[in-house]
């Protein structure tokens, strides 16, 4: 099963160490920015399901903003990431969700990852606020450091249970029958435990 | 890299461009074999200069040093009179420095000796000042520094109090990685002052240019600049009228107001790239991207429709090698080595495009056996071992080639296939229009075959069918060249009716005689633009292995 998670937040949280960290297992003090996209994949496994999570690292500045759909547009999943001792990286994330439920729809699985756990005495974004919001769209969240390497397993862990979960449920709708699911997005089924969140995410939004 | 100063002999017998030692067209000092002066009068020769710089003279091991007033030269940052260079340096300085006084340091919150010693351009200590020491606590501390004159370096950088400061921080971020792997950058105790000089040029620049303002990757572009003009210290002495050994402060500060003005020239031409309202167009990034994934499916339409089906876009991996021109790609040698190109050549653009061409071209074996991981990982992280004198050779050889058949076509209403077997294959092309090496093999269908065959090998190795795949390439051979079939029947036709009127046919012969001789003398006289050179008369090619 093949998995496309895209990275999103603003410049300079962490996306790049992230990926880094979990599919290498490694961290460079001084990443260079990310100028376009970076693609990398690693195979996991989900349960019984071999995935291959194809994830792709975007740029975080805002000039980069405009040529993003082509990297989110058929994703199976998001991990939007903010830097916990930057508010307005926050304030980033939320637009985020907006833009992939008014393009991507409900189908797209969103995970939040506050990075930069290490830096727990300069916090700005308050706990209360984030796990609230992350609940009101229907978004699990998770607290990470790339550089101590902290919370990505189970971070990525969580996106691609809900990925995997999300195309058997695709399967056993009958949606399509070639076996990608690509293109084929589906409005009827999700499963999720977290159904009433979904719904008023997807009020709100659409 | 330091192949071409090994090989310089070997290299420039094959390669036959007229290459002259920069220090003679720089000083003008020297005389020619044959006692025939190289140069003469006040001016430096800007078209040798451009041929020398291009052809990659700098990178010659007692040459290398000229290279910051090579660019400074070429870029026309200053005139090529000798004798006006302390002057033009000059001008250039004051202009500068006034920008800094009334931009930045005229800002409240900012103070150039407080923020060095704050440790904010030493990338190392900035991390852990921000881990370990945040000083006041932040939730107060915007509260009690309304004041920005009162304001610590950290307090700004955590709450930037206008927009300019806000620039000014996005800036030092990126500048503390700009180039992490030089000495040059992170080596103190030089490396805060020069990260302080990347922050004010790109801040300078972007206050000028505030419809752009500042877009990461601009500050990769400068740290190239920064680079070569900072190993040139004893000519800007020179130009500054600095006294040697003394007063390096003075000759640092020339060092940046040059670094800006280069910087400017380059930046300026690349102002619609950084402009998200520009995308679509020719001269945005996506229309560059354009221009070069067309140019790859009208000379390798193989390899075009193989990244094509494996959704490989140019996108992924263009947008970086345009918005940074490369200096991502290639170690710094590498990269100044191609921009010595780029500053040589009189069309930037296509420089580049050319360049980028035949970079994808270079690893097309590779490309064609992979599927859309490794393509992706090529593309992303270009091979090291790649060598970048090749690039630019065969990148000048496409571009000779494309501009010299289509002058043929044109000059003998022939199609591209015929064409090309007037002109004759030339050295360093690696596909053109289609064809393996620019060499026309046969009729249509052997091109076909070739396909095949091509694709047989590559497809078979992923287990593919390689019937199924060559018949669709195929027909995108045949789609691609669908238009260029049409146009060949149309020139035929017509060849057909200009063989019947002899003059015709031998005013088409004159024209093709002069396009061979123009390709036995290498195409030495032309230039980038596919110009005659006009300056060539005292030029003398350099058959280092005879």
């Amino acid at each position: 099963m093949r998995l496309k998670v895209v990275l999103l937040g603003e410049g300079r949280v962490g996306k790049t160490s992230i990926l880094f960290r979990y599919i290498r297992n490694e961290f460079q003090e001084k990443q260079q920015s990310t100028l376009q996209a970076s693609y990398m994949d690693k195979r996991i496994k989900v349960g019984s399901v071999d995935a291959q999570l194809s994830v792709w690292d975007t740029a975080g500045q805002e000039r980069f903003h405009a040529l993003g759909p082509i990297y989110y547009r058929d994703a199976d999943g998001a991990l939007l990431v903010y830097d916990i001792t930057n508010s307005e990286s926050f304030t980033k994330v939320r637009k985020w969700v907006k833009e992939l439920r008014k393009i991507v729809g409900n189908d797209i699985n969103i995970v939040i990852a506050g990075n930069k756990i290490d830096l727990e005495r300069n916090r700005q974004v308050s706990e209360a606020e984030v796990l609230e919001y992350a609940k009101s769209v229907g978004a699990s969240h998770f607290y990470t450091s790339a550089k101590q390497n902290l919370g990505l397993e189970e971070c990525f862990n969580e996106l691609a249970t809900k990925m995997v979960a999300q195309n058997k449920a695709k399967f056993a709708g009958g949606v399509a029958g070639l076996g990608v699911p690509k293109g084929g997005k589906s409005k009827l089924v999700v499963v999720d435990d977290t159904g009433g969140g979904k719904k008023s995410g997807g009020g709100s939004c659409c | 890299m330091s192949s071409l100063a090994a090989n310089g002999t070997e290299r420039s017998s094959t390669t036959t461009i007229n290459s002259f030692p920069v220090s003679e067209l720089i000083h003008g000092k020297t005389v020619l074999e044959g006692g025939v002066p190289a140069v003469a009068g006040h001016q430096v020769p800007l078209a040798s200069l451009r041929a020398s710089t291009s052809s990659g003279a700098l990178s010659n091991e007692t040459e290398h040093e000229l290279r910051p007033l090579a660019w400074l030269l070429l870029s026309e940052c200053i005139s090529n009179k000798r004798d006006e260079w302390r002057a033009e340096c000059k001008v250039i300085d004051d202009e500068y420095w006034s920008f800094v006084s009334e931009l930045l340091d005229a800002e409240p919150w900012w103070n150039e000796q407080e923020w060095v010693e704050a440790g904010c351009f030493d990338g190392c200590r900035f991390a852990s000042t921000r881990s370990e020491s945040p000083g006041p606590d932040p939730e107060t501390s915007s509260d009690k520094s309304s004041d920005p004159t009162k304001m610590t370096p950290y307090q700004v950088i955590r709450a930037p109090p206008t927009p300019e400061a806000f620039l000014l921080c996005e800036i030092i971020k990126d500048v503390l990685r700009t180039h992490p792997d030089l000495s040059f950058y992170i080596s103190p105790p030089h490396s805060p002052y020069r990260l302080l000089t990347l922050t004010r040029v790109l801040y300078v620049w972007s206050r000028l240019n505030g419809g752009v303002k500042y877009v990461q990757g601009m500050n990769e572009v400068i740290g190239v600049v920064f680079f070569v003009m900072g190993h040139g210290n004893q000519w800007f002495k020179d130009l500054g009228g600095i006294d040697t050994d003394a007063d390096d402060a003075r000759t640092a500060k020339l060092v940046e107001s040059l670094t800006y003005k280069v910087t400017t020239w380059l930046l300026n031409s690349m102002v619609d790239i950084f402009t998200p309202s520009l995308d679509d167009d020719s001269t945005g990034v996506s229309g560059r991207i354009s221009t070069i994934t067309d140019k790859v499916l009208m000379h390798d339409p193989i390899l075009a429709t193989h990244l094509n089906d494996l959704g490989c876009e140019g996108t992924f991996y263009l947008m970086r090698w345009i918005t940074t021109l490369l200096s991502r790609e290639f170690t710094m040698p590498d990269t100044v080595r191609i921009w010595d190109g780029m500053f040589g050549s009189n069309q930037r653009d296509n420089y580049v495009t050319y360049v980028c061409v035949t970079m994808i071209l270079m690893v097309r074996e590779q490309l064609l056996v992979g599927d859309f991981t490794k393509c992706i990982e090529i593309l992303q992280n270009y091979p090291p071992d790649i060598d970048v004198d090749e690039v630019v050779r065969r990148a000048r050889a496409l571009f000779r080639f494309e501009v010299m058949v289509r002058e043929v076509c044109g000059g003998m209403r022939c199609n591209i296939r015929e064409g090309m077997q007037h002109v004759g294959p030339i050295d360093g092309v690696i596909m053109a229009f289609g064809w393996s090496e620019g060499v026309v093999a046969g009729d249509v269908g052997e091109t076909l075959k070739h396909v095949k065959d091509v694709l047989k090998v590559g497809m078979g190795e992923m287990g593919k069918d390689a019937g199924a795949v060559a018949k669709k390439v195929g027909g995108n051979l045949w789609g691609w060249g669908a238009a260029a079939m049409q146009r060949a029947n149309e020139g035929m036709e017509r060849a057909a009716e200009l063989r019947k009127e002899k003059d015709r046919e031998r005013m088409a012969r004159v024209t093709m005689e002069k396009m061979r001789e123009e390709k036995e003398r290498g195409g030495a006289r032309r230039n980038w633009a596919g110009e005659v050179e006009v300056e060539g008369k005292g030029k003398v090619e350099v058959e280092g292995g005879q």
